[in-house]
């Protein structure tokens, strides 16, 4: 579907835009933010921050760069992980987004994590279109191994062993960046 | 979540900070499942005859499109119907693609009987009320679609643009009257074409209608992966289709043990026979009831052909008796009996494979009606006499045909085939010169796919006999035969261009061969003259028709030797 008439809406602010975009882009971003917070709750306080995001930054879109469904999915996949570590601050648990640049990082510690982070995406670059594909439904996305199954029409226990390969694939590439 | 996994999620948490690459696109997880259904509705609905593509293409499609759906049974009621449906269908054309190899296709066209008439000829009826539940699970299943796919639009909050979805399956449900109707030339391809491109336009629509609404649908989880599911579909009938043929290769052979009591109560006729020449050991082969058959006759004539291929092929050995007999009704008949003598066929031969005959009696129509017809097969099995009835089938005007296989451990691998059958003549009182032909099939393997007896493929006339069969081998004896009342003279007519013949001969019939577009392994005939001299009576001069009176003013040029015979035609 051709949504550049509904994007130009939305940058031009026309009254009704927001509301279309919301009916066209709400399963989208439902679909991205359901694995990474599995609270209803939050899911519906996510939509809401998604959409003010979108209509905050919608004249920042390129199409030159990506499609609006790959921008408007960066967005509420960063959204609803911001939401993610905010909730597991709050809780005091130990969980995957202590890499990012945290406040009390200095600069040093800051640069190594860039460094590993671009020998990681520099190594997923090298996986196949299959593999790929895999990591980022998991590691990217938050999908689920069941999740991941059922939209690729493959049993579980066919996903865990794809998804070994890939880890061992990736550990062997990343060497002394990660050890796991 | 071991400590390599936390790392991963951690480096995956954003892309690097200096790199230009665009956002990953976000997985569709309804494109998988669609674009199978829509691939499958594809390919269920072509037809290419060659290559097996009418088979395999429609097989694909069929798995595809249950794959399809079973991603999406889970998510509503309409997806639900239409992955039952899917289910129903594939069970359905997979039954059907399994039964192809096997003789059930026959055995239905035969118990059902009628035929539905469309524009180009007749179809048995269980193979169209076949297609007719066929395709309207299929319709079916394209509307548990469109409503599943309304369904989704609701769901996610969104007009519903499942319109697409509801003309797929209305154009589905329209293929199958069109094909009832057999419409031909531009008036078949025309609205076909038609249907075809709406059907992949709106296939395409469907795909894409799903842009937005399809992120609300969640493919349901599975137990076995779809590779393996469709391994399992495809294997389970390609297993089926190599081991059927081995249990269906053999049609049954209805032995019997018959008790026949002695001969001598057609003593005289028997006399009678020998004396016109009939030949002492096939008559003394005969039962009583069937010498009886002759009971009039007024003449004989013997035609051999000899298979004379030295390796054993499964084709027989014909002998072919022509014998005119009077009528009270009709003036004359004329009775015919074909023997066919298999030998030498060992076990492996004769353990998988199934023959065919088809007698074309009359080409030119010298005979009003056939009767009499009757077949059967005659073998030794442990020191026992055992005979068979063999099915004769009459098919067009005059011709039958029989499929059956030769018992499976005859003593010496010989088998016995006899024929009988009786013509009434067109003209009874004039004598006539026609062709008649004995066509012998014999199955090379089998693994014949889809299953095909000789009668529905190889015997049959049209386009394919014009080409050697693959699976088959044949032999086809084409004979100039003679139907003459009482008195008048009996002459054969050459269309080889033998020699003329005698008037006052009893002349031998040729064979014609090898009959155009026929694989034949007949090299030598031989044949049986037998003198007017030793006819009843005298043989007046025939009332010849205007082309026969031509014939005969080219066969009185003078004597021949007595029992002579024309040579025999080589190859052509």
């Amino acid at each position: 579907m051709d949504h550049t008439k509904l994007i130009r809406a939305m940058q031009a602010r026309e009254d009704d835009a927001l509301p279309r975009f919301q009916t066209a882009f709400a399963p989208l971003v439902k679909y991205i933010v359901a694995p990474i917070l599995p609270d209803g709750r939050d899911r519906e306080e996510c939509l809401s921050d998604v959409f003010l995001r979108v209509w905050e930054s919608i004249g920042d879109y390129d199409p030159a760069k990506g499609t609006i469904t790959a921008w408007l999915g960066s967005i509420a996949r960063n959204t609803a992980l911001n939401r993610r570590r905010a909730n597991e601050r709050r809780r005091e648990e130990d969980l995957p987004d202590d890499i990012l640049p945290a406040p009390g990082d200095g600069p040093e510690e800051a640069a190594l994590k860039a460094e590993a982070v671009r020998a990681l995406w520099a190594a997923v670059d090298r996986l196949d279109r299959r593999e790929r594909d895999l990591f980022l439904r998991k590691y990217y996305y938050y999908q689920s191994t069941a999740q991941i199954a059922a939209e690729l029409g493959l049993s579980l226990r066919a996903v865990e062993g794809k998804l070994y390969r890939v880890r061992k694939r990736l550990q062997n590439e990343l060497g002394g960046v990660y050890r796991g | 979540m071991d400590e390599f996994d936390k790392l991963l999620y951690q480096g995956a948490a954003q892309l690097p900070p200096d790199d230009a690459r665009p956002s990953p696109e976000p997985p569709r997880p309804w494109k998988k499942p669609m674009d199978r259904v829509c691939l499958g509705l594809a390919l269920i609905t072509v037809t290419l005859d060659f290559l097996y593509l009418n088979v395999i293409l429609p097989a694909v499609g069929t798995v595809l499109l249950w794959l399809g759906l079973r991603a999406l049974r889970q998510e509503n009621g309409g997806f639900r119907f239409a992955w039952v449906c899917a289910t129903l269908y594939a069970a359905l054309r997979f039954a059907g693609i399994i039964a192809l190899a096997t003789p059930l296709d026959s055995w239905l066209a035969e118990v059902v009987g009628t035929e539905w008439q469309t524009l180009t000829g007749a179809v048995p009826l269980h193979a169209v009320i076949r297609a007719g539940v066929l395709q309207t699970v299929l319709a079916l299943a394209a509307a548990g679609l469109w409503r599943g796919l309304r369904e989704v639009f609701r769901k996610a909050g969104q007009p519903p643009g499942a319109g697409s979805a509801g003309a797929v399956a209305v154009m589905v449900f329209l293929l199958f009257p069109l094909a009832c109707v057999g419409l031909t030339g531009w008036l078949l391809v025309g609205p076909l074409l038609l249907i075809w491109v709406l059907l992949l336009r709106s296939l395409f629509k469907l795909s894409r209608s799903l842009d937005e609404a399809g992120y609300a649908l969640s493919p349901a989880p599975v137990r076995v992966s779809d590779g393996g599911a469709a391994a399992l579909w495809l294997g389970i009938a390609l297993a089926a289709i190599i081991a059927l043929p081995l249990c269906f290769a053999r049609l049954p052979v209805r032995a019997e043990t018959p008790v026949y009591g002695p001969s001598d109560g057609q003593s005289s006729l028997r006399a009678r026979l020998t004396e016109l020449g009939f030949p002492e050991d096939l008559l003394a082969e005969l039962p009583d009831g069937d010498v009886a058959r002759f009971e009039g006759a007024y003449g004989v004539t013997v035609k051999e052909s000899v298979n004379s291929v030295n390796y054993p092929d499964g084709i027989p050995r014909i002998t072919l008796i022509e014998v005119p007999v009077a009528d009270e009704t009709y003036g004359f008949r004329m009775v015919y009996l074909a023997r066919l003598e298999w030998t030498g066929m060992d076990d492996s031969q004769l353990r998988f494979y199934t023959e065919g005959i088809r007698v074309q009696p009359d080409y030119h129509g010298a005979f009003a009606s056939l009767d009499s017809l009757e077949g059967r097969l005659e073998w030794d099995e442990g020191g026992v006499f055992h005979t068979a009835p063999l099915d004769l089938r009459v098919i067009g005007w005059l011709d039958f045909t029989a499929d059956f296989s030769l018992p499976a451990h005859p003593d010496g691998g010989q088998v016995t085939g006899w024929l009988f059958w009786s013509g009434v003549p067109t003209r009874p009182t004039e004598p006539y010169i026609f062709n008649a032909s004995i066509t012998c099939a014999h199955r090379l393997t089998p693994w014949v796919y889809p299953y095909e007896l000789a009668s529905d493929g190889v015997l049959q006339d049209g386009p394919g006999a014009l080409f050697p069969p693959r699976n088959w081998r044949t032999f086809q004896d084409v004979i100039t035969c003679h139907a003459a009342p009482e008195g008048s003279t009996r002459r054969s007519d050459s269309k080889s261009g033998s020699a003329p013949m005698s008037r006052t001969r009893f002349l031998c019939p040729q064979f014609r061969w090898p009959p155009p577009g026929r694989r034949l392994w007949h090299s030598r005939r031989s044949c049986r003259c037998r003198p007017r001299s030793e006819r009843r009576g005298p043989a007046p001069h025939p009332p010849f028709s205007t082309s026969s009176a031509r014939r005969s003013a080219r066969w009185g040029r003078g004597p021949r030797p007595e029992r002579s015979c024309p040579p025999p035609h080589s190859r052509r």
